[in-house]
């Protein structure tokens, strides 16, 4: 079967709904990321820049940046993430001032906890831990039970 | 701190070998584990025997497709000869009758498609012994 193919197949990831161009760019650029990852972030941004209201570009986006030390770069596009996420939820700008909510919200809230969970790792990265521990004593007290994960980047807070 | 996961045990690096023929799924799995995981994308069994030899994997994520062409003995085969490793299954769904022989065959658990970000991620934490908490579905991150 070819790329194309097995792309259309749904194969690769399931990000959600999403345009289906949209969808099949971060297909490409998931597998391009393993031999090209020029190519890879090329095809993200060209996601972003079609559509800077679809969330899980900014995932890949900031995820392969972490990956490869440019972290300059995954601190802003998690941030830009985390303010798109935060304005599709109804929530103010500044992630300190999102509260509570019970239960844990799904859809774009959820994902603003997630990336500002990446953003605290970004952060323990750049070498900026007290930021990082901001971030991460306000998601205990957004979301206690630690569904997005935070405490695994707690724990390595912990560590330093 | 995360609830009930000991420190050392939420943040130790560990190795997971992705065993699946489609080069599709393997790099999906590979993008969706590798900053948390050394992970290895391997084709076949034989390559992962191989690499074992020297590279103790902790987690086999294993497709479907080589169940089915080899049967649900491999389960055993795959704990004899990488007896640090875990298995689980990446299946077509949940339910399908390869899957329920993988896991009577001692596979630590499947991971049926759609493959989502954090239901992988989740799967793979939980077997590893790094997260202990009910799964919540993430819309966004499917």
């Amino acid at each position: 079967m070819s790329l194309a193919g097995a792309l259309a197949d749904g194969d690769g990831i399931d990000f959600g709904p999403l345009p289906d161009a949209i969808d099949a760019l971060l297909q490409e650029g998931v597998v391009a990321y393993r031999n090209d990852k020029p190519a890879a972030d090329r095809m993200f941004r060209q996601a972003l820049e079609a559509a800077p209201d679809s969330l899980p570009v900014y995932y890949c986006l900031y995820k392969i940046h972490t990956y490869q030390g440019s972290l300059d770069e995954a601190k802003a596009i998690a941030e830009r993430g985390t303010r798109e996420a935060a304005r599709q939820a109804g929530w103010p700008e500044a992630w300190c001032m999102w509260t509570p909510q019970d239960p844990v919200p799904d859809g774009a809230g959820r994902f603003a906890l997630y990336t500002l969970k990446a953003l605290a790792f970004i952060y323990l990265r750049r070498g900026e831990a007290e930021r990082a521990r901001a971030i991460l004593e306000h998601l205990a007290t957004l979301d206690p039970a630690g569904t997005v994960g935070w405490p695994v980047i707690a724990d390595l807070a912990d560590g330093l | 701190m995360q609830i009930g996961v000991e420190t050392a045990r939420s943040v130790e690096n560990k190795r997971i070998f992705v065993v699946v023929d489609d080069e599709i799924v393997r790099a999906a799995l590979q993008f969706m584990l590798h900053d948390e995981n050394e992970t290895h994308e391997l084709a076949s069994l034989d390559q992962a025997y191989d690499k074992g030899c020297d590279w103790k994997p902790d987690l086999v994520l294993l497709g479907q497709d080589i169940v089915e062409q080899q049967g649900a003995d491999v389960l055993g085969d795959i704990k004899a000869k990488l007896p640090s490793a875990q298995v689980v299954l990446i299946a077509e769904s949940a339910d399908n009758p390869t899957a329920k022989a993988s896991l009577a065959a001692g596979a630590a658990g499947v991971i049926p498609k759609p493959l989502t970000i954090e239901g992988v991620r989740f799967k793979v934490d939980v077997v590893l012994g790094r997260r202990e908490l009910p799964m919540v579905p993430l819309d966004m991150l499917k």
